[in-house]
């Protein structure tokens, strides 16, 4: 009798389990609808900077731009991490971290690291990673605010010369099952351009200035988009992650009905042999 | 022959103006700039300031923006700002705070970064200002 109790606890612990991760799969996929809604309304503008740019870039015309122009001597690396603001998503966090630390040996240069995301404050306490600042309040759905804060913040630390290269690490968004850990270099800019012969163009005031305000919107909306991306990455993880813990639990409800079943007719199999012996030494006295 | 242009807004947060319109001025880095239908192909730093377009009979309308740059092609006006915001949308006591809040800054003499921070903050806040008080003035 006591087995079957066990069980019974058992059962309505896994039951509360698989409530707390049925819900968090559903706030995983609200929250994932939104990020996505805001990639697809950056795509309008995506598309028109780069008209732009391609209009700018048109011929061999070179500028003397800061965020453009490559240093001659690349000494100090500041790479920028990306993760979730908590666990519970598979290894979202820990896959993107390890591909950092790989980039790190690899890098000879002086590196160091900007943390954006409020997981794993114990792991880099421990880590040796090198790391100069943290931004823990990114919400699960980015604003632009918030991307502007990094984005100025990251312009500063180039412009000062305490980086002469900025990458952002994060992990790429492929599909909802898939995400690969990938660097995207921030700066210098590299913005590609087609090589179309420029059109007759008023520049007003001139080239120069107009392309200082489209690098500003540029790097501005490459963090942003990195943010949205990472972030929407983290929501779909999660809810996969939600997903196969839902049904795990499923499972193991199943599994302990079954032996709560076989414990119950085992104990009524038990108790009608007791009665069925019971009565025929009765007869045999009668 | 089409006598207007097709104005669009737009920001990394998805397009926030978009319209038919007449005429349409644009706050360039070198001043304001008056864009009228078949306009010469211009491309145009954008400034913190107000756009202002006419349309219709008697429409107007005050579009607060931040700073971006300014497409003119074909009959086609493309913005694309760091912020835009309608004047119908401006929230003028808010404006007014943060502009008194920047002015405070830059009173107590903030060093180097800080007093070009607050100076922007500031030209955003008065474009803000501007847009609803022109919009309010209709």
């Amino acid at each position: 009798m006591a087995n079957m109790r066990a069980i019974r606890t058992r059962i309505k612990s896994v039951q509360s389990t698989q409530q707390i991760t049925k819900a968090m799969k559903m706030v995983a996929v609200a929250k994932l609808r939104r990020t996505q809604s805001g990639m697809a309304a950056m795509r309008l503008f995506a598309e028109k900077s780069q008209e732009i740019l391609d209009t700018l870039l048109a011929g061999d015309a070179q500028y003397d731009n800061p965020f453009l122009t490559p240093r001659a001597e690349v000494r100090r690396v500041c790479y920028v991490l990306f993760v979730g603001n908590r666990g519970l998503c598979g290894v979202y966090n820990s896959a993107v971290l390890r591909y950092l630390e790989e980039r790190l040996q690899q890098d000879g240069r002086t590196c160091s690291v900007v943390i954006c995301g409020r997981w794993g404050s114990e792991v880099f306490a421990h880590s040796t990673l090198p790391i100069v600042h943290t931004f823990p309040d990114m919400s699960d759905t980015p604003t632009m605010e918030q991307a502007l804060e990094l984005s100025e913040y990251l312009k500063r630390m180039y412009l000062s010369g305490e980086a002469d290269e900025i990458h952002l690490v994060y992990q790429h968004y492929r599909s909802v099952l898939q995400q690969t850990p990938t660097a995207l270099q921030l700066l210098p800019a590299a913005p590609e351009a087609k090589n179309e012969a420029a059109n007759d163009y008023l520049f007003e005031p001139d080239q120069a200035a107009i392309l200082e305000n489209v690098m500003q919107l540029y790097l501005n909306n490459t963090v942003y988009a990195v943010m949205l991306e990472a972030k929407t990455g983290e929501h779909a993880a999660r809810m996969t992650a939600m997903n196969t813990a839902t049904d795990a639990t499923a499972e193991l409800i199943d599994e302990l009905r079954l032996k709560l079943n076989r414990a119950r007719q085992n104990a009524i199999t038990t108790e009608i042999s007791e009665i069925v012996g019971g009565a025929s030494a009765l007869k045999k006295r009668e | 022959m089409e006598d207007r242009i097709h104005l669009q807004i737009v920001t990394a947060g998805g397009t926030k103006y978009e319209n038919y319109v007449h005429t349409v001025t644009l706050p360039l880095s070198g001043g304001e700039c008056g864009i009228l239908a078949d306009h010469a192909p211009l491309m145009g730093a954008v400034t913190d300031g107000v756009v202002r377009c006419a349309f219709g009979e008697d429409g107007h309308a005050y579009i607060a923006v931040g700073i971006g740059v300014a497409n003119v092609v074909h009959n086609e006006v493309t913005l694309l700002v760091r912020a835009a915001e309608p004047a119908e949308e401006i929230d003028l006591p808010r404006a007014e705070a943060s502009g008194q809040r920047a002015r405070e800054r830059l009173a107590q003499k903030a060093a180097g970064l800080d007093a070009a921070r607050a100076e922007a903050s500031l030209r955003r806040a008065l474009a803000r200002q501007k847009a609803a008080h022109l919009a309010s003035e209709q």
